[in-house]
């Protein structure tokens, strides 16, 4: 009898939980003192015969009851039948305890992370070189550690490309007053004479930018949809130093594309993973 | 209380429980082995399925299983992993995502999923539309183009040939009022571009269309529809000499487009028709080898893509950087067309050829507008025409005009 009564409110069932959550930590039911001399506590229809068979065995059996009950479940389910009382009064009292920080949590849950808004810092220089010769650097290392994939990006003929404020929306996720605000320079390779949904960006800020800031508004604001009928697989961020890469092509190169940026840089570079929000794959969502 | 009293004797005096005790606990018991059944079953198949590559639905690679190391367990990569992996991979995913659909539109009365409407049976998407500035910046990269091909040197008395651009309306054109959604401003559009490039005359093909000329699943027209449409394009570039009459379509079935995975309804499968006469059947058709400035010989159908992921595909076999195509049967004149389009440009490219002697279709969105002369000998007698659809003027950025 009891594991079915356990299981029953262990179920995640709406009238079931109704029940036992109401039934059971709420809606009491007064009863007689000849039926209760020792005033135990009793709820719903059910504990009037469990109150009964608790006055019987006095005061020390509630108290064990109880004892054994806070020290552990399982063994509580397989107590005897005047103990389901409590049994169900503590499950009822778990199962608010976990449902109300759950509830708290979703509430709080938000997948779109608010964008802070860039404030000056200074960085120290992650790279050397023009903003051309840093792309390629990148690439050429990310082809080499990409190099053993099954479809590997160094199989993409690619060209370098100058990001500006025609395209910077598009590709950067910044407004042409924001590319001229915070971007010294910026520079893609992108495929050439080929529809592979393929890109990979190196940008230089400007002295001051909120690098962190600007780096995730990059990430987050990139169009994965810009490749003509074919959208992208994955997009990557990173930054060190005042230089931030963006990669925007299949897990493994973007993988490759920041181990690359991570292993070149002259200090320590941070990752930035953007949720696919772009393959409309959710159940619900 | 007297009732319930005597209930409990009742109950003792027979010595076990009561009918209607047993039944309930009967019940707990079936709907504790089917929840369980249900959450752990899904969840145990989840795990030892063998996970799929690639949902044909939503045309994309799936999440494979993330691999298990104590760097990808340290930098929290794997769990994000097997968070995308159980979302990609989850048991019977397609049938609970039409389940969510359905109720969606039919429960709930939702107008869209996933950013996919339902009107009069077609599906339309809500993200066709033009950011503002965008017109202006097509118009630039006209210019662009039109400055590094088609303009020729007045003071040497070069003549340069005309440019005409149009813009594809979606099909939303026709049905977001009807739903309830903001329309996009295709006037504003089009005077945009015109006062960008006043050398760029406009040709309207909003009144030859309507959303019945395109498919139900997809975002594509259809180009058994597209007659009228070509003729207007044609007659406003002044081309005579051409004719449809006589044509005929092969039909080829099932075609599910783009929208019949993003809405995730059960809708029905439209099917492709293709315009086949005598100027589709002698047309000599090349498209540009990738990553190499030459050319191999191609058709304008490939029926055996009507199974490949995206049936539209069946117009040359796909995107590409270039088309060539000639047709013998032209006699008028020796006029070219080059047709800087997108992928709807590949469907009516056939048709526009019955007035050409020769039409060469050019995607700049997959290549360098520079190195357009690796593969076209660019002739002075032609005509230039942009056709592009709201989704890639939208886009146009990543046209590469440099």
């Amino acid at each position: 009898m009891y594991p079915t009564y356990c299981s029953s409110i262990i179920c995640a069932n709406a009238r079931q939980l109704y029940i036992h959550t109401f039934a059971y930590c709420f809606a009491a039911v007064p009863i007689s003192k000849k039926e209760n001399p020792h005033g135990v506590i009793c709820f719903g229809n059910y504990p009037r015969q469990k109150a009964c068979a608790i006055n019987k065995l006095g005061r020390y059996c509630k108290h064990m009851c109880t004892v054994v009950q806070s020290i552990t479940f399982l063994p509580a389910v397989l107590r005897a039948d005047m103990e389901v009382n409590y049994m169900k009064r503590f499950l009822s009292v778990i199962l608010v305890l976990t449902l109300l920080p759950t509830a708290l949590f979703l509430t709080a849950c938000n997948n779109k992370k608010p964008v802070d808004e860039p404030t000056a810092t200074d960085v120290p220089a992650a790279f050397l070189g023009n903003i051309d010769e840093v792309l390629d650097l990148i690439v050429n290392k990310a082809i080499e550690l990409d190099a053993d994939k099954e479809y590997s990006i160094g199989e993409i003929s690619c060209y370098h490309s100058p990001i500006d404020a025609d395209n910077c929306e598009d590709v950067l996720g910044l407004t042409p007053d924001e590319f001229t605000q915070y971007v010294d320079a910026a520079m893609e390779s992108k495929p050439s004479d080929s529809w592979q949904t393929h890109s990979i960006v190196i940008v230089k800020l400007k002295d001051g930018t909120d690098v962190k800031a600007i780096a995730e508004k990059m990430t987050a604001g990139t169009s994965p949809c810009r490749f003509g009928c074919l959208r992208v697989e994955a997009i990557v961020g990173g930054y060190a130093g005042n230089y931030v890469v963006l990669g925007a092509t299949s897990q493994t190169g973007c993988d490759a594309v920041f181990a690359a940026f991570s292993q070149l840089a002259a200090v320590p570079a941070t990752r930035i993973d953007r949720t696919n929000d772009w393959s409309d794959n959710s159940f619900f969502g | 209380m007297e009732q319930h009293a005597s209930s409990i004797e009742c109950s003792d005096k027979a010595g076990g429980e009561r009918p209607l005790f047993k039944a309930e606990r009967v019940k707990n018991i079936i709907s504790t082995v089917l929840f369980c059944a249900v959450v752990v079953g899904l969840a145990v198949f989840a795990i030892v399925r063998k996970p799929d590559s690639v949902s044909l639905t939503e045309r994309r690679d799936l999440a494979s299983r993330p691999k298990l190391s104590v760097s990808s367990v340290a930098s929290g990569a794997f769990f994000k992993g097997v968070e995308t992996y159980l979302e990609d991979q989850f048991p019977f995913r397609d049938s609970f995502k039409t389940l969510a659909a359905i109720s969606r539109f039919y429960v709930f009365n939702q107008s869209d999923n996933h950013g996919v409407y339902i009107k009069e049976g077609v599906a339309v998407s809500l993200n066709t539309g033009m950011r503002a500035d965008t017109p202006e910046r097509l118009s630039r990269k006209i210019n662009k183009v039109n400055a590094m091909w088609f303009v020729g040197d007045a003071s040497a008395g070069a003549k340069s040939p005309k440019t005409y651009f149009s813009i594809i309306p979606d099909k939303g054109y026709w049905l977001d009022e009807k739903v309830g959604y903001p329309q996009t401003d295709y006037s504003g559009a089009v005077s945009s571009i015109s006062q960008g490039s006043p050398d760029c005359a406009y040709i309207s093909i909003f009144d030859t269309l309507n959303a019945s000329n395109y498919y139900k699943t997809d975002s594509h027209w259809s180009q058994e529809c597209l007659i009228p449409t070509a003729t207007r394009l044609l007659t406003d570039m002044g081309r005579t000499g051409f004719s449809f009459e006589g044509y005929s379509v092969q039909s080829y079935y099932p075609f599910y487009g783009v929208y019949y995975g993003q809405s995730s309804l059960p809708l029905s499968p439209d099917t492709i028709n293709c315009v086949t006469d005598d100027v589709t059947a002698s047309a000599v058709v090349k498209r540009a080898v990738k990553g190499d400035y030459s050319f191999e010989n191609a058709s304008i159908y490939y029926p055996s893509m009507i199974s490949a992921p995206d049936a539209y595909d069946i117009y040359f076999g796909g995107a590409c950087t270039v088309i060539s195509m000639e047709n013998p049967l032209y006699t008028e004149d020796e006029r070219v067309l080059y047709l800087f389009g997108d992928s709807y440009a590949r469907s009516i490219a056939p048709l526009l050829l019955h007035g050409y002697s020769r039409v060469y279709v050019i995607d700049i969105r997959y290549t360098r507008a520079s190195t357009l002369s690796n593969y076209i000998d660019f002739s002075s007698d032609c005509d230039v025409l942009y056709l592009y659809c709201a989704q890639t003027i939208d886009q146009s950025s990543q046209l590469n005009t440099d």
